[in-house]
């Protein structure tokens, strides 16, 4: 699991503007052995792979419940009735737990698929399942219990704590889960320091051991029946593989790799980028739009992790982040020596030119937005007549102008500018539908990247479907779900 | 270094205070489990058929079958039955186990065959089975209580 730092302006993610006066022209065709690194190979797993193995997860494991009786007990009533309900609810909220596991070790199978930013999306959700049912199933649980021994609904509890293996372990478990899913309602969430939240949720994975004790060792489904036994231990087996695979994998890879930064280069104000090489970047395969997790290895910066995009075409010289000072240890980050190892983790995303395959395009950018959007501008062909919409307060403001500039021109694309202080996007809406229509004329052929503020992000994509663009065309780049 | 520490801090406290908590206190960690058992212990060192060793097997063609008496446990009564040889337990097996509902019977379908295998192997001091607490500590009223009767 590592830090993805939410910035509170909501944009894709930090990476921003370069300024018109960078030395380092990554963007120029390549020279002597300067060449574009790869792109990245295609998604294996289809959506609907990834749907008939959740169903089988989730149909097996409810029908060795339903073959244990459990829906017998339902429709029979009485005291089963309630313990039924128990089961039901804790084998949902272990397998959500399971899930939101699996979902936040984004390992790459699923990552290539879906994206970096809707597997937290789908995380969230699972998560919140877990809480919820946690909880439910400790409530009736307890009362099931209690019923079943005849006892008052307190001292099921204390008979329940005091005498079955694991269930101290269990209500630890549940606690943690409570706070976890507290911490991250979002008004809380935002009253802590990024990382604070962050090593409070890594409690996670200590809420989900505890709670597995007691599947095996009070869990009738699993005590009885042997088949169901290796069928729950081998999911949690099945777990534990992928979240080592895919989060301590690599970090051993990317260490293995030698990164280091090569140059810092001061932008404009508040602005700079971070050029990065080693001997392990010729084997990466990269697609502009695409962002990596960038620790610099130097004291106190080694365990804050950044989401950065990738601002250009990567090559064999190297790639380029550039990164806009707005969180509190940003700035630190541009002083970083030339020389100084960096951990990647990456490439995430599938905010790349490849989703539209080969059609025409419209690319939308705000503010510090420009960034990834410049680099999937590289990646078009001239066949898909890019259309860059660019949104700023200031003309000043427009980071890579003079690279963008250049690539419209070599793909025979347009550029429009709208510019204008935030009064004046409140009064004249540019993304009505009489203004799409114009700035593209067969908008319903094209496919639409986005990226910048939300509000923005969410003004567009209203308009492009009014316009009658297929939400199936319109690609955008959501962290902070 | 000091942000680290400072944000760190509270996930650590909580963690720690966790793992605290159910090494002192889950009765499957704490050394103060089951106490019952530890009665156990004291009362009846005897008749265990694995300290016998090779000389049981004789003996244990003409033992004789005693029944202990039925305890009444939460889930049910237990009722044990054993093969007892002068002073050598040889054989041990539940004849009365709770049935009362489906729980109950999915339980001591698991537990009582584990039972006898502990108790013939074990005598009275037997490990017990997780998930039958109270299946366990029947059993070994009952089969303590058969072997104080000799």
């Amino acid at each position: 699991m590592a830090i993805i730092e939410l910035q509170e302006s909501g944009q894709c993610h930090p990476a921003t503007a370069q300024g018109s006066t960078s030395q380092n022209s990554t963007s120029a065709e390549p020279s002597n052995a300067v060449m574009r690194l790869r792109r990245p190979t295609r998604a294996r797993a289809e959506s609907s792979d990834v749907t008939a193995l959740c169903l089988f997860v989730l149909v097996v494991t409810l029908g060795l419940w339903w073959q244990h009786g459990g829906v017998t007990a339902i429709m029979d009533g009485g005291t089963d009735r309630l313990r039924a309900f128990g089961q039901l609810t804790g084998l949902i909220a272990a397998l959500a737990s399971l899930g939101a596991i699996i979902l936040t070790a984004r390992p790459a199978f699923l990552e290539r698929r879906y994206g970096f930013d809707h597997l937290l999306a789908a995380h969230r959700w699972f998560g919140i399942t877990t809480v919820i049912f946690v909880v439910a199933h400790s409530v009736i649980g307890t009362l099931a219990w209690a019923a079943l021994a005849q006892m008052s609904v307190t001292s099921g509890l204390v008979d329940l704590l005091a005498n079955e293996a694991w269930m101290v372990a269990a209500l630890v478990s549940t606690t943690l889960f409570v706070i976890i899913g507290l911490s991250s309602y979002r008004r809380i969430k935002n009253a802590l320091a990024y990382e604070t939240w962050y090593f409070l949720h890594l409690t996670g994975y200590l809420a989900v051991l505890l709670g597995f004790g007691h599947q095996l060792s009070l869990g009738s489904d699993f005590l009885v029946d042997r088949i169901a036994r290796w069928w729950w231990i081998g999911l949690a087996v099945a777990t534990i593989v992928i979240v080592i695979w895919s989060r301590i994998g690599v970090i051993v890879r990317s260490l293995s790799g030698r990164l280091y930064v090569t140059a810092v280069s001061r932008e404009a104000i508040g602005i700079g980028s971070i050029h990065v090489n080693g001997p392990s970047l010729r084997r990466m395969r990269i697609a502009g739009g695409q962002f990596f997790i960038v620790r610099p290895l130097v004291k106190g910066l080694w365990w804050q992790a950044h989401p950065f995009s990738v601002s250009a075409a990567p090559t064999t010289a190297g790639i380029r982040f550039t990164i806009k000072e707005l969180g509190d240890d940003t700035p630190n980050l541009l002083n970083v020596k030339p020389g100084t190892r960096v951990l990647l983790e990456g490439p995430y995303g599938v905010f790349t030119a490849e989703q539209a395959a080969g059609s025409p395009v419209v690319l939308i950018a705000g503010g510090v937005g420009i960034s990834p959007i410049r680099a999937i501008l590289e990646d078009c062909s001239p066949e898909q007549q890019p259309i860059l919409i660019v949104r700023l307060h200031h003309e000043g403001d427009f980071a890579h102008r003079v690279e963008i500039e250049d690539l419209i021109r070599a793909r025979g694309g347009q550029l429009h500018l709208l510019v204008g202080p935030r009064e004046w996007f409140a009064a004249r809406d540019p993304f009505a539908v009489q203004n799409l229509t114009t700035m593209i004329p067969d908008i319903a052929n094209r496919h639409a990247f986005i990226c910048g503020p939300a509000s923005l992000e969410s003004a567009v994509v209203k308009g492009l479907r009014k316009s009658g663009m297929q939400s199936s065309n319109i690609h955008l780049e959501r962290f902070g779900v | 270094m000091g942000t680290l520490a400072r944000r760190l801090a509270p996930a650590a406290a909580l963690g720690g205070l966790a793992i605290a908590i159910v090494g002192l206190l889950d009765p499957a960690l704490a050394a103060s489990r089951l106490p019952a058992r530890d009665e156990m212990t004291a009362m009846a060192p005897t008749d265990n058929a694995a300290q016998q060793g090779g000389a049981t097997t004789a003996t244990c063609d003409t033992a004789e079958t005693v029944t202990g008496p039925i305890v009444t446990t939460r889930w049910g009564p237990v009722q044990v039955a054993a093969t007892i040889a002068g002073n050598t337990l040889c054989e041990a097996h539940a004849v009365v186990w709770p049935t009362g509902e489906r729980q109950s019977r999915q339980i001591s379908t698991y537990a009582v065959p584990e039972l006898d295998a502990q108790a013939t192997r074990q005598g009275v001091i037997l490990d017990g089975v997780s998930g039958a607490t109270y299946t366990t500590e029947g059993y070994r009223e009952s089969l303590q209580q058969l072997v104080d009767s000799l």
